[in-house]
This record gives structure tokens, C-alpha cells and sequence, in this order.
């Protein structure tokens, strides 16, 4: 009906997304089989008798970082280890944290991986989430079937919002305490059973292998804690269908990565601002937003809109109808802003 | 229960007794004032507007050929009716032969806006209407829906909450309009796809961008269209349906946008009432003043045409929320929660547009008008805006009074 330039950039840039990050392995296996710089940093390898363990087998579930990925850097947004050859990157940052707590690999071969995962972030908070995260992608279908099929979208209230965030750091922190915990060299031969919890119990992990087409964990039943993170893994991907598909974003309120990713959010790059005078409290905004944030609406006073929960989707610019009321900057340089549309 | 039947034949007995004689098509006074601004306005494309006028709404079921409903205010989807096959006609009146008419059947200091819907509905063209939808907007609304209730053929009755500061009660504006759409579609028997939603929604969004075009040029230009020939038009879009309000509109506008604005008039911002034709006491006043009204923040223009209906989600909640996004929660009307929208659109106006001074009009016995004056009138203080407050009705008794304190404004402004 109206034309949504901001809505078309975001669906092209994220299919592009998807299939770069998805199959980046397949399209510059050459290039990387041929060059080894084409890593930004040197990688970061398993130390000795740390990884020993027969669990982790080529071709296994648990074979750290799946098939050779192009670049074995980690940006934001949820890209997967367990992408078919690795994808172009090797994994997200919560695999790249878990893996080195494990390790215990010390700070300063981290510092360039996290320089750069801080950096994409200052430069563009959470707009990563919207546009250039796999996962959400295929979530973005589900929401489109929904709309397809004529059934409203489920608006959740700021209390469940801000549950779902406080579950995310829980989900983080006792991720990172596992992995911390099976790193002591006593507890080495837990490591087979309880590397990377989160990414053991991520949809992504029974979603990206069907990408490659190649044989995924889905049925890893061979002992009592693979059986039981398997089962979670079903559990949190029956959350993810069912959030995606009721709830549009709200998943990413769940989401560690997008958590990590939201940290830098404030301050970021790309920033939201709304000028309160022109606004008409029509609450558009807060009618679009796909993460339901109902702070734009409330703002009664001009600035700068930053929210840890907003992904920078650009959407309510795109459909507010006064013009120049919001606008999305970039380090205070104007990008687009919202207009009646033509 | 059959007591209460017999008290309803008998008031509208009353009613009708009362309105005797008053069955004119023409209601007497209106071609006289409509030849009275055509022969002030020196533009062409004008001319369509103030036939339309003139023939009335006495000719839309036979042009249409479609059932007619009729509505107060502005918070009635116009959507809905039109994806039903319904025509919608907004009946808004400010005729002070009507409040006359009203008078016999609302005594008392009432506000003349609702007298003057109620006597319009004695004339034969309203009661031929196949449905009234009266929204719960105002007081003067819900008690105006019980006294036409005898009268009216059918008549809808819309709840709206009226905190458009809480977001909450989305939910319930589309529960409401909801439950209005399915009574349309039981009452009309129709079955209108999401297509025929979105076509009717595409339709009022072309309305108002073209009506956006003309508001703006209005207000960069001065002079370029008096304040009558707009209000006209503005008001014409109550009964005409939009896809023939936008063609009209678009010649005008093609007009328009071709003259040259008058150097040295003062711009004013006109805020408050609504102004429906043949009131337009104001203008006249303003008019004679010398001030030019090149922008106005009132719900007979501006409010009414001046915001789209953005839909995000095109499932038919989706529309509907949508829908209520566009007429309730934007709402200037002081009857809804949230001056700052007023005061906002005000300021942003005078800004925008570099215009001298704003006046508020204020219809006599609107209460939440008068409140809401005094709020406005100490923001505007403190920016340094000059502001007059402007407070009669329909009678033509303080014109001289009002002039001078124009004038005065005016000298003011220097």
C-alpha cells in the first residue's frame, strides 16, 4: 500500500545476511583454502589436553566451530557455529566467551576478538539484531506467515518484557559459569558432556544444520546429558517458533547474544531522536515496534532514544506520519527521517 | 418494559409536533451565505465545493445509490463504512436555524453545536438516513444519542475511552470498533474482504495528502486561498466521498499552487472549535480584521483530514488498531485526555510556518474548550507568542465587540 523504502532495504540486507552467513563457507571455501590471512586475528585454538575428549569428533554436534568458517572472528548478532562449514564466521560471542572460560585462554589473545566484537557494536548497537542476525531472519518468515494467515500479534505488557530480560541474564550467567567451571583441570573430563551449554540448548542449533543440509543433532540421545540438552533444545525452539510466530520480536528480549550485543546499545553509533514537539502521540510507534517498547510513545521530551531493548529496525521512523518527528542519526548525522509517505 | 415503549412513541410524537413545519430540504439562510463567500473568493476550481453546498445532502442517496449513515464527531472509522458500501456523512451542524429547532427539544444553556445537530435531524434528509453512529465522545454526544433515538431510523453507539495517554486502551478502542464493524457487516449484509478495508484506506490517504498539500501551501503562502473557500472545502469532504473530495481537491490545489502570495499580511494560527459551515462568524470577523488564517488546528479541518491511517500490520486487527490510531489517539479535542497534542501541534504550527500569533476560538458553552484555553495561553506565554482568546456562538449580537478586540489583537501584532 504505502511504499516502505526502510522495510525493502532491511528484508534485501537480511536475506543477504542469511545467505552470506550461512553459506559464506561454500562460496569463499576457495579463497580461504588458498589464503590463511584472511583471518582479521589469529584464531584461537584449544590448548593441549583440554580438547581430548572422543566426544568431540569431526562431523559430531559438539566438533568446535563446525567444518573451516572463512573468517574465524566473531561479530555480533547470532551467527552460528553450527552453520554448514562454518559459515563465513565461526561463531557468536557467547560460543567465543564459553569456549575461551573453558580454555582459560589468557586475556590478551582475547582482547583483538573482543575489540572488534566492541567496535561493530559502538558503531551499531543492537541494529545487528534486526539486520543482519540469521536467526532472526528465519523468525522474520514466521511473522510473515502469521500475517499471512490473518492472526493478530500478541502485545506483551513492560513487566513480561523485562522478565524475559532478567531470563536472559540468567541464561548467560549460568552459561558462563558451567563453562568456567568445567575449565578447572579437576574437572576436565566433565568438558565432553558440558562444553558450550548455551549453544548446546540455542534453536540455531537444530535450525542452522538444515540449511546445509547436512546431518544435525537433532536426535542426540546417547546419554543422560545430551539427552536432556537435547530435550531443551527442542523445548527453547518450540519458545522460538511460538514467540516468533505470536509475538514478533519478542524472542530478542530472551536472546544472550542480542543481551551482550544491548549492552553497547547506549551510546551506539546509530541512535534514535525525536523531536516531541511534532510528535501527535498517535503512538504508531509503539504500535509498529517489533519489540514492543512503549518508551518512544512516552518520551515527552526531545533527545536521543536509547533503549537496551531497541534493535534499531528503523521502523518506527519508517512508519511515523509527522514529518521530521523521529529520526535515526548516524554519530549525530542525520540518515533519514520520518515523513508522510508519498 | 411496555411502559417504557409507550414514553418512546410518545416523545417522538412530541418531537415530532414540535419540528412542525420545519421540513424544508433547503435550510433557509444557507445560498444566500454560499454566494455571499463565492463571490469573495477569486478562485475557479472553487466552484464544485460551493455547489455541493448548496445542493446539500439532500442529493446524496440518489447520487450514491448506496445507503447512507450519518455520524457525529471524528472518531467514527469512515473506513468501515465505506468497505461496508456505506456513505458515510458526517451531520456536524453549526446552523443557528437548526439550534432553534434543537431548542424545543434541548432547553437550556446547552452547547449550539448539539442543538444544531438535533434540529438538523429534523429535516427530512437526515431522518432518511438508514443509520446514525453517535461516538461517546463528549457529554453533549451521549445525551444526543438518547434524544434522536426515537427519531433516527437505526442508531450505533461507539464507546471510546478517552485516555489517549495510555496506550492500554488501544486494545479497547478495537474492541469497540470491532464490534462496530461486525454490526455494519450483520446490518448491511455484507462481507467485506481485508482488501476492501485497505482499498477504503487508500482512498482517505490520498484525501490526506492532498489535503496535507493544501494545508501546506496554504501556510507558506499567505493569501494564496481565503480562509472561507478552505474551510468550504475542508467541510465539503463531511458528506462528499473521498475519491471525489481528492479529484476537486487536486485542481484546486493545481490552482492554487500557481499564485503568488500577498506580501504584509499577518499570519495567524486559528485554534479551538470546530468551524462548520454557515458558522463561520469567526472567519467573517477575522476577515474584516485584516488577519489572515493560514493555519488552524481545529477538528473540522485539520483534525479531521490532516493524519493517515498507517498500517503496520495488514491483518484486519492490524487495520482496525490502525484505524483507532488514526481517529482516536491523535484526537486535538480537549475531550480526550492529553493537551500536550494540542499544545504540541500549536507550537510545531507557529514554528513551522513562521506565523504571528494564534487565536483561539471558543465555541459558548464548551466547558474542556474554555479549560483547555488557559493551559495553552500560559505555554504560549512563556514562548512569547501573542494569543487571544475568542469566546462566543452562533448569535450575530457581539460581532462589533469581537471586531475591536481583533482589531486591537491585530495592532498588537504591529
Amino acid at each position: 500500500m504505502n511504499k516502505r523504502r526502510i522495510t525493502f532495504l532491511r528484508r534485501t540486507v537480511q536475506i543477504l545476511c542469511l545467505v552470506m552467513l550461512v553459506y559464506g563457507g561454500y562460496i569463499f571455501k576457495v579463497k580461504h583454502h588458498t589464503t590463511q590471512q584472511a583471518n582479521l586475528f589469529p584464531a584461537l585454538k584449544a590448548p593441549e589436553g583440554y580438547i581430548s575428549t572422543t566426544k568431540f569428533d569431526r562431523g559430531s554436534i559438539l566438533w568446535p566451530s563446525g567444518d573451516n568458517p572463512v573468517l574465524e572472528n566473531y561479530p555480533p548478532g547470532l551467527v552460528c557455529r553450527f552453520n554448514p562449514r562454518g559459515g563465513l564466521f565461526k561463531a557468536c560471542i557467547v560460543h567465543f566467551i564459553s569456549e575461551n572460560l573453558t580454555w582459560r585462554t589468557s586475556f590478551k589473545y582475547l582482547l583483538p576478538h573482543l575489540t572488534l566484537f566492541m567496535l561493530l557494536c559502538f558503531l551499531f548497537g543492537r541494529l545487528w539484531c534486526r539486520w543482519a542476525c540469521p536467526i532472526g531472519t528465519v523468525g522474520d518468515f514466521l511473522t510473515m506467515l502469521r500475517k499471512k494467515m490473518n492472526i493478530p500479534s500478541r502485545k506483551f505488557p513492560a513487566g513480561f518484557r523485562n522478565g524475559l530480560r532478567s531470563g536472559s541474564y540468567c541464561i548467560l550467567g549460568t552459561s558462563f559459569f558451567i563453562s568456567a567451571l568445567i575449565g578447572v583441570p579437576h574437572l576436565a573430563r566433565f568438558q565432553c558432556y558440558w562444553f558450550l551449554p548455551y549453544c548446546q540448548i540455542c534453536p540455531a542449533r537444530l535450525i542452522c544444520p538444515i540449511f546445509g543440509l547436512i546431518k544435525p543433532g537433532w536426535k542426540d540421545f546417547e546419554t543422560a546429558i545430551t539427552t536432556m540438552f537435547t530435550i531443551l533444545a527442542w523445548l527453547v525452539l518450540g519458545i522460538f517458533v511460538a514467540a516468533f510466530y505470536w509475538g514478533r520480536r519478542i524472542w530478542c528480549h530472551l536472546c544472550p547474544v542480542g543481551l551482550m550485543n544491548s549492552w553497547f546499545n547506549r551510546g551506539a553509533g546509530v541512535e534514535l531522536k525525536k523531536i516531541s514537539v511534532k510528535c501527535n502521540k498517535c503512538g504508531l510507534c509503539t504500535e509498529a515496534c517489533p519489540m514492543g517498547l512503549t518508551e518512544m510513545f512516552e518520551k515527552k521530551t526531545d533527545g536521543v532514544f536509547n533503549q537496551s531493548g531497541c534493535i534499531m529496525c528503523l521502523r518506527c521512523v519508517e512508519i511515523c506520519p509527522r514529518d521530521g518527528c523521529l529520526s535515526a542519526n548516524f554519530f549525530g548525522r542525520k540518515i533519514v527521517e520520518s515523513r508522510l509517505k508519498k | 418494559m411496555k411502559n417504557k415503549e409507550y414514553l418512546r412513541e410518545d416523545y417522538a410524537k412530541t418531537l415530532k409536533f414540535f419540528s412542525k413545519g420545519k421540513d424544508s430540504p433547503e435550510i433557509p439562510g444557507n445560498s444566500e451565505a454560499i454566494e455571499k463567500y463565492r463571490k469573495l473568493s477569486g478562485l475557479k476550481e472553487t466552484d464544485f465545493f460551493y455547489d455541493a453546498f448548496l445542493k446539500a445532502k439532500s442529493t446524496i442517496p440518489e447520487k450514491e445509490k448506496k445507503p447512507v449513515a450519518g455520524y457525529f464527531c471524528n472518531t467514527v472509522p469512515e473506513e468501515l463504512l465505506l468497505a461496508c458500501g456505506v456513505h458515510p456523512v458526517r451531520l456536524c451542524s453549526a446552523d443557528s436555524h437548526c439550534a432553534e429547532c434543537g431548542e424545543e427539544a434541548i432547553p437550556g444553556d446547552i452547547c449550539p453545536m448539539v442543538k444544531a445537530a438535533c434540529g438538523d435531524f429534523f429535516h427530512d434528509f437526515n431522518r432518511m438516513m438508514d443509520l446514525l453512529i453517535i461516538p461517546a465522545t463528549c457529554d453533549g454526544r451521549v445525551k444526543l444519542a438518547e434524544i434522536l433515538s426515537p427519531v433516527a431510523k437505526d442508531i450505533y453507539f461507539i464507546d471510546i475511552p478517552r485516555n489517549t495517554d495510555y496506550l492500554e486502551n488501544v486494545n479497547i478502542w478495537e474492541k469497540e470498533y470491532t464490534k462496530f464493524f461486525d454490526y455494519l457487516k450483520s446490518k448491511f449484509k455484507v462481507k467485506p474482504a481485508r482488501r476492501e478495508i485497505l482499498d477504503a484506506c487508500v482512498q482517505t490517504n490520498e484525501r490526506t495528502r492532498m489535503y496535507r498539500k493544501i494545508y501546506e501551501a496554504r501556510a507558506k503562502k499567505p493569501g494564496i486561498m481565503n480562509a472561507f473557500d478552505y474551510f468550504i472545502m475542508a467541510n465539503s469532504s463531511f458528506f462528499l466521498s473521498p475519491a471525489e473530495w481528492t479529484e476537486k481537491a487536486s485542481l484546486l490545489y493545481r490552482e492554487i499552487s500557481g499564485r503568488e502570495q500577498e506580501p504584509g499580511r499577518k499570519k495567524i494560527l486559528l485554534a479551538g472549535s470546530p468551524v462548520v459551515f454557515p458558522n463561520f462568524k469567526i472567519l467573517d470577523i477575522l476577515g474584516d480584521a485584516g488577519c489572515c488564517v493560514s493555519a488552524d488546528v481545529v477538528c473540522s479541518a485539520y483534525g479531521r483530514l490532516y493524519d493517515p491511517v498507517e498500517i503496520d500490520e495488514e491483518t484486519e486487527s492490524g487495520i482496525i488498531r490502525a484505524l483507532s490510531l488514526k481517529y482516536v489517539a491523535p484526537s486535538i479535542c480537549p475531550c480526550f485526555v492529553g493537551i500536550d497534542k494540542l499544545i504540541n501541534t500549536v507550537l510545531d504550527s507557529v514554528e513551522r510556518y513562521g506565523l504571528d500569533g494564534v487565536i483561539y476560538y471558543n465555541i459558548r458553552l464548551c466547558q474542556v474548550f474554555e479549560m483547555a484555553s488557559g493551559v495553552l495561553r500560559s505555554v504560549l506565554k512563556d514562548r512569547d507568542i501573542p494569543f487571544l482568546f475568542l469566546k462566543t456562538d452562533f448569535s450575530k449580537e457581539d460581532t462589533g465587540q469581537l471586531k475591536t478586540r481583533v482589531e486591537a489583537f491585530m495592532e498588537m501584532l504591529g
